[in-house]
């Protein structure tokens, strides 16, 4: 064998121990979420015996709907979160600079009336130019201010918010009608303790959708979409789950997250020269309580649901996912001193060591294995055996948390309740193992490559609106 | 009740398994929206069902999920049991407590309301979100039992709980006139804001109170440090209406120089807060004043 051959067989070997340690740290993550998920379903068991709605304990909730060149879905988002089933809702519309209708549907559908009076606090955004208030929906406003992005549109609206508790709705999200209800409940089972909730995310395409609510459930047609609903099983009935129940909630979504006002404006709301601002939040509230040493919840919920879009383009899903790696990867650098410290507790001590093994590096690693393992095999170096043992482990591990996700949801909540549709996700998460995974691994690669050129970029998402089915 | 209709036993037999998990699963959807003779109609079905012997049954050896169901049906059915024993079966857990107080309040036993605060309120533990509003249920058109049970045990309560006891008697009914509220007064003196701005949430309303007048120091709880605690004192004077609030009101737009807690002094002034003339406004309650007023204004004229 040639010391080439040597080296290559190597770093398989290396790769593959470490693809074994981060599934290890997934499987242990996987289990905690079982768990979780076997008292959530005894408790739902058991049914209920009061109207939550008609209690007077929920504290007012605003949500906030940041709205960028909106206009395809603006109005029926809207319209969708007026139909919520909350006791104290408002809704705060951050038209942000959009060159398109987005400010004209809106005042057109709700007859929206400016406020003449200067705004009469600083808000840390770019300046806002009027206030409306429709005359249609007592309790929504509309902000339209100069364009300065998602966070910043969001502190527009989190700075104008007159409820102790807001939350971030995309506006091509739909939450379930009792979403918030359950989203809030920690608010009121440790009103001290819980500054921040965050429920689950599914995918919105296949689904029937009529006058801004979810009639049926489906899978989309679009085989990148199928294959995103599946990955969002997995991360959200495994992953954030089971991260809730070791206390390591590392990330509450933009989509759909519940935060105490009061809090988030006491730590600046969210950072604008970020591009992953909901993560970087979520670790910022980390940090601040934990060196203030403040008893402090930060939770999953998992029957709330958000539905949204899902980019079903391989152009806009690889834009999407680089720009999620480079945010990673910018909000893990400017947390860095939480890894290992004993002082940021359970985040510091399992949840960013796990997010820097399996997030940050995780796809980096598994990326250099595809490569390296088939020229070890080419060189000599590797035999059959060891290239079908790697490819055997790595995909059996990827089908068996894949399935271990979608059976947590079939066994629990059953938001796809036919055999058909689970059969199909089942299909997917095998099915994902030839070319999607090893795509999302060059995706890594050039967004880690895109981070050390400085590229902060966006992108934009072409909404294609909720229309009927 | 504890009876049963021959009709819905012969209905009952007739179904399969399948069927029944489903008549189940329909019959506790509906009795959560059905009052009057069709819910006692349709508690007959539960019984026909054997619900009523499978909850107890549970209630019995159950564990903590299987008790919190088997209270849940005995709510639901009417189904009566000893008030001993929903005590017995319940004191280990906040959840299994709420379920058994919730079942006195609704099968309205004597003194439900005293018996299920006692049992809402053991250990320092919070409620869980039935336990608030079971405890609500029970005191809402008479807090004296919560009042009496808050007065000897708040100070071993741990803050999440005293916070949720401060909200409940916020949105009960008043207490009677010699009812000891004083304690209230102690809590603006706690560490967590969160509970100095539930004790001033509690006691809107209570300005007619002499233990709460001599036990609350308007012009000290004004001044709070935090503006979040101020903002529940201004809207706690905005509920009391006499000239001594009024006052420490006029005085708080005078200084105030947090925009929020502006913006509810102003508020809480309503239109006295027109006459106000410009020079004897902070910055903050200037512009509060400009924009509540146009908010106000512009909601009105929407509402026309």
């Amino acid at each position: 064998m040639t010391p080439l051959g040597d080296i290559l067989l190597l770093v398989g070997w290396v790769v593959l121990w470490y693809y074994l340690l981060v599934n290890g740290v997934y499987l242990l993550v996987h289990i905690a979420a079982l768990y979780g998920l076997r008292s959530d379903l005894k408790r739902q068991a058991a049914g209920t015996i009061f109207q939550r709605f008609s209690s007077p304990f929920f504290p007012g909730v605003t949500v906030v709907v940041p709205a960028y060149n909106e206009e395809a879905v603006i109005v029926e988002s809207v319209q969708s979160l007026l139909n919520l089933n909350y006791p104290k809702l408002e809704i705060v519309v951050v038209n942000d600079g959009s060159d398109d209708r987005t400010l004209s549907q809106l005042r057109s559908a709700f007859d929206l009336r400016p406020i003449d009076a200067p705004v009469p606090f600083d808000v840390p955004s770019e300046p806002i130019e009027t206030v409306y208030q429709s005359v249609d929906a007592t309790n929504l406003r509309v902000i339209d201010k100069e364009n300065g992005g998602r966070a910043d549109a969001v502190n527009a609206g989190i700075w104008l918010a007159e409820q102790p508790l807001f939350c971030t709705v995309d506006a091509d999200s739909i939450i379930d009608r009792d979403g918030l209800l359950q989203a809030v409940e920690p608010f009121l089972e440790q009103p001290e303790e819980t500054v921040a909730t965050g429920g689950t995310i599914r995918v919105a395409s296949g689904c029937t959708i009529e006058n801004g609510t979810i009639e049926s459930v489906g899978l989309p047609s679009n085989p990148l979409a199928s294959l995103q609903t599946m990955e969002y099983l997995r991360a959200f009935y495994s992953g954030r789950l089971g991260l809730d129940r070791l206390n390591a909630l590392m990330l509450i979504s933009g989509a759909f997250g519940v935060f105490r006002t009061d809090l988030v404006r006491e730590v600046g709301g969210y950072e604008t020269d970020s591009i992953t601002e909901d993560f970087e939040l979520t670790l910022r509230l980390h940090r601040y309580l934990r060196e203030q040493d403040r008893d402090y919840n930060v939770e999953f919920v998992p029957e709330p649901v958000v539905w949204t879009e899902v980019p079903e383009s391989r152009t806009a899903f690889s834009r999407q996912r680089r720009r999620w790696y480079r945010g990673l990867l910018d909000t893990m650098a400017r947390h860095r001193q939480m890894v290992g410290r004993r002082r940021y507790g359970s985040p510091g001590l399992f949840g960013y060591p796990a997010f820097l093994l399996a997030e940050v590096l995780g796809p980096l690693v598994e990326g250099l294995g595809y490569v390296v393992v088939p020229l070890a095999f080419a060189t000599g170096a590797a035999d059959v055996s060891f290239v079908l043992m790697y490819f055997g482990i790595t995909v059996g591990v990827g089908v068996f948390l894949s399935w271990f996700g979608i059976l947590s949801e079939v066994w629990s909540f059953r938001r796809y309740d036919q055999p058909k549709q689970v059969i199909r996700l089942l299909g997917m998460g095998i099915l994902e193992n030839f070319g999607f995974r090893q795509w999302k691994t060059l995706i890594a690669w050039r967004g880690l490559y895109e981070y050390f050129r400085g590229d902060t970029s966006w992108g934009e998402m072409q909404r294609s609106g909720f229309g009927g089915d | 009740m504890e009876m049963t209709d021959p009709e819905w036993e012969e209905w009952v037999n007739s179904l399969s398994e399948s069927e029944r998990r489903v008549a189940t699963e329909l019959l506790e959807e509906y009795l959560q929206r059905i009052q009057g003779r069709d819910r006692a109609a349709l508690q007959q079905l539960g019984y026909a069902l054997g619900i009523d012997q499978m909850a107890r049954r549970k209630l019995r050896d159950g564990d903590r999920f299987e008790r919190l169901w088997a209270l849940h049906w005995i709510a639901r059915l009417d189904i009566d049991i000893k008030i001993q024993t929903l005590q017995s079966s319940s004191d280990d857990y906040p959840e299994t407590r709420a379920a058994a107080a919730r079942v006195l309040y609704e099968q309205e036993r004597p003194e439900a309301a005293r018996t299920g605060t006692e049992l809402l309120l053991q250990g320092p533990k919070p409620l869980s979100v039935l336990g608030v509003d079971t405890l609500y249920q029970l005191n809402k058109l008479s807090p004296e039992p919560l009042i009496s049970a808050a007065t000897s045990s708040y100070s071993e309560w741990d803050e999440s709980r005293l916070i949720q006891v401060l909200q409940v008697i916020g949105e009960a009914g008043p207490s009677k006139p010699d009812t000891a509220l004083g304690w209230l007064g102690f809590l603006f003196l706690s560490e967590s804001p969160n509970v100095r701005a539930a004790a001033a949430q509690s006691l809107s309303g209570y300005g007619w109170h002499d233990d709460v007048r001599s036990a609350v120091d308007i012009n000290q709880v004004r001044t709070d440090e935090s503006p979040q605690v101020r903002r529940a004192v201004y809207r706690m004077l905005g509920t009391w209406e006499d000239d001594a609030s009024t006052n420490a009101l006029l005085d708080a737009v005078r200084t105030e120089s947090d925009p929020r807690a502006a913006i509810d002094a102003i508020t809480a002034l309503g239109e006295r807060a027109e006459q106000i003339p410009e020079s004897e406004l902070s910055t903050s309650s200037s512009a509060a004043r400009d924009w509540v007023f146009t908010s106000t204004y512009t909601s009105t004229e929407a509402a026309q």
